[in-house]
């Protein structure tokens, strides 16, 4: 029902633009791990392009972000909830990432398909802490939920994992 | 398999997110860094009309509705070189169809209320009549701008029939599980156009057809999508966490273990069910079977009743908070709607839609 009212936003979004003072600084902090949260939640196609548009949220709305407890959490909802859209209006996606082109190592298409089982939340804790090493505290922030909260997505998804791996 | 193999495995896999995320954003430097990123897509002069499309490519999907924006993508996928002036990329109706159709109108609307559905309902939303309408308006503004520079043939795209009712569909309608199993409503606008570079210099370019009829269109109503955004948010926000809420977990459980006793194990809330099924193309039998299975076990342990009552009495409490930003957007739409009329005269004139 909202088509026109996304595309309002986001038009309004990129006319509104203002480098206020912080955001800089904020988008350099949080960018990095709020992108990789983004991907592990939608693929790297959906994933950088909802980066995108939580960044342009931030930047546009600088003063209201500012103000809350944990901007960076808001912003991840804000890149998942335009990630949902964008998948929902795309072909299945089975995988977080194709062969990179620009690697020779052969990438793990069984245990991209057991994460891709996961729950967005337990996939998204998953990825962060044992792919790329992120600490609780940090996937705390971007979730917007307690480090208990991850421990518990964590220990869920890998034991979810490795039942998935153990059967396939 | 040992845990320090499974971590190795992880390790990997963040080590090729990481560099294919890095290779497409060499591939697409629009979106390379936060505040220039966001800067570049107001930047409509660029040096290759490629390159243009590329950056604005996600505000575009949107700003159009679907229908060009998804021509756009499609021309990303399918060559980001094209030659000038040869057709790039397929309108979007001849694509194959993935999945079946239904028709929204025929949606069962007196069912609990759940999720996205929820703020169709608020008040401060618009109905879908004027959404309907502002979406004439705005492709009928989009298509005179495109033939006065010379594109006759252009023609608006229609608003989906389906659109007002996208979010509507609810768990509990056995009409359209029956049809449509886990996937969502088919919605999307049929773009009767074909593209080439030119068209996309018109519609997109500099002053483009495309930002002109969007300022006719909307340059005035601002003040209702603002706070509209905001509160929409807001209703998002405050109804998240049912899954992970005491009552949502018990009453998952319940489901899961209905589930497993209907012989569909390995579900552990209806959200599994559907990542495991709404995005494949096809509706195959033993989606329909299974969220049959799915619906009798959600009436059987209350879910979206449960998932109702939990969502209402957040909601409730954010209403609350927003009492007075409600009235006020709610005011607006009301503004909004007198002053519709006003645009569609200036756009129409005289040849009524």
């Amino acid at each position: 029902m909202d088509l026109i009212r996304i595309g309002l936003s986001s038009v309004m979004l990129a006319r509104e633009m203002d480098s206020s003072t912080g955001v800089d600084e904020f988008v350099l902090r949080v960018r990095p791990r709020l992108e990789r949260a983004l991907v592990a939640r939608f693929g790297v196609d959906d994933g950088l392009e909802a980066t995108d548009e939580a960044i342009a949220y931030a930047v546009a709305h600088w003063g209201r972000l500012a103000e809350m407890a944990n901007p960076a959490g808001y912003l991840f909802r804000v890149g998942q909830s335009y990630g949902s859209r964008l998948r929902r209006r795309s072909q299945r996606r089975e995988l977080l990432v194709d062969q990179p082109a620009s690697s020779s190592a052969p990438i793990d298409m069984d245990l991209q398909r057991a994460l891709i089982k996961l729950k967005p939340e337990q996939r998204v804790a998953v990825v962060l802490v044992h792919g790329h090493g992120h600490s609780y505290s940090e996937v705390a922030e971007i979730l917007d939920v307690p480090t208990t909260t991850v421990a518990n997505h964590l220990n869920r998804g890998l034991a979810r994992l490795r039942r998935i791996l153990e059967s396939s | 398999m040992n845990d320090t193999d499974l971590l190795t495995r992880l390790h990997q896999i963040g080590d090729h997110l990481d560099e294919e995320a890095a290779r497409r954003r060499q591939a697409a430097p629009a979106r390379e860094v936060g505040v220039s990123a966001t800067s570049s897509r107001r930047r409509t002069s660029g040096s290759g009309l490629s390159s243009k499309v590329l950056a604005r490519a996600a505000v575009v999907a949107l700003v159009i509705g679907l229908g060009v924006g998804l021509v756009a993508v499609t021309v990303r996928d399918v060559d980001p070189e094209p030659a000038s002036n040869q057709p790039v990329g397929t309108p979007v109706d001849a694509q194959p169809s993935p999945a079946p159709t239904y028709d929204g109108t025929k949606l069962d609307l007196t069912l609990p209320i759940v999720g996205r559905a929820w703020a169709d309902t608020m008040a401060f939303s618009l109905s879908a009549d004027t959404n309907a309408r502002l979406y004439a308006v705005w492709q009928t503004a989009m298509a005179q701008c495109m033939r006065e520079r010379g594109f006759p043939d252009h023609q608006p795209v229609v608003y989906p029939p389906n659109a007002p009712f996208q979010d509507r569909v609810n768990p509990l309608d056995r009409d359209y599980a029956e049809v449509m199993g886990y996937h969502e409503l088919p919605a999307e606008p049929v773009d009767p156009n074909t593209y080439t570079d030119a068209t996309y210099a018109a519609l997109e370019g500099e002053d483009g057809c495309a930002e002109v009829a969007w300022d006719s269109t909307f340059g005035r109503l601002t003040y209702y999508f603002d706070e509209n955004d905001r509160l929409r948010a807001g209703v998002a926000s405050a109804i998240t966490g049912f899954e992970t809420s005491d009552e949502g977990s018990e009453v998952a459980d319940e489901w899961s273990t209905c589930m497993k006793a209907n012989g569909r194990s390995g579900f552990d809330s209806p959200s599994d069910a559907v990542r495991m099924y709404a995005d494949d193309p096809h509706v195959t039998d033993d989606e329909i079977a299974t969220r049959l299975i799915d619906l009798d076990c959600n009436l059987a342990v209350g879910y979206t009743q449960t998932q109702h009552e939990w969502e209402q009495t957040q909601l409730d409490a954010w209403q609350l908070t927003e009492q007075e930003a409600i009235g006020e957007a709610i005011a607006k739409r009301e503004q909004l709607e007198l002053e519709l009329g006003a645009i569609e005269s200036a756009t129409y004139g005289s040849n009524p839609r």
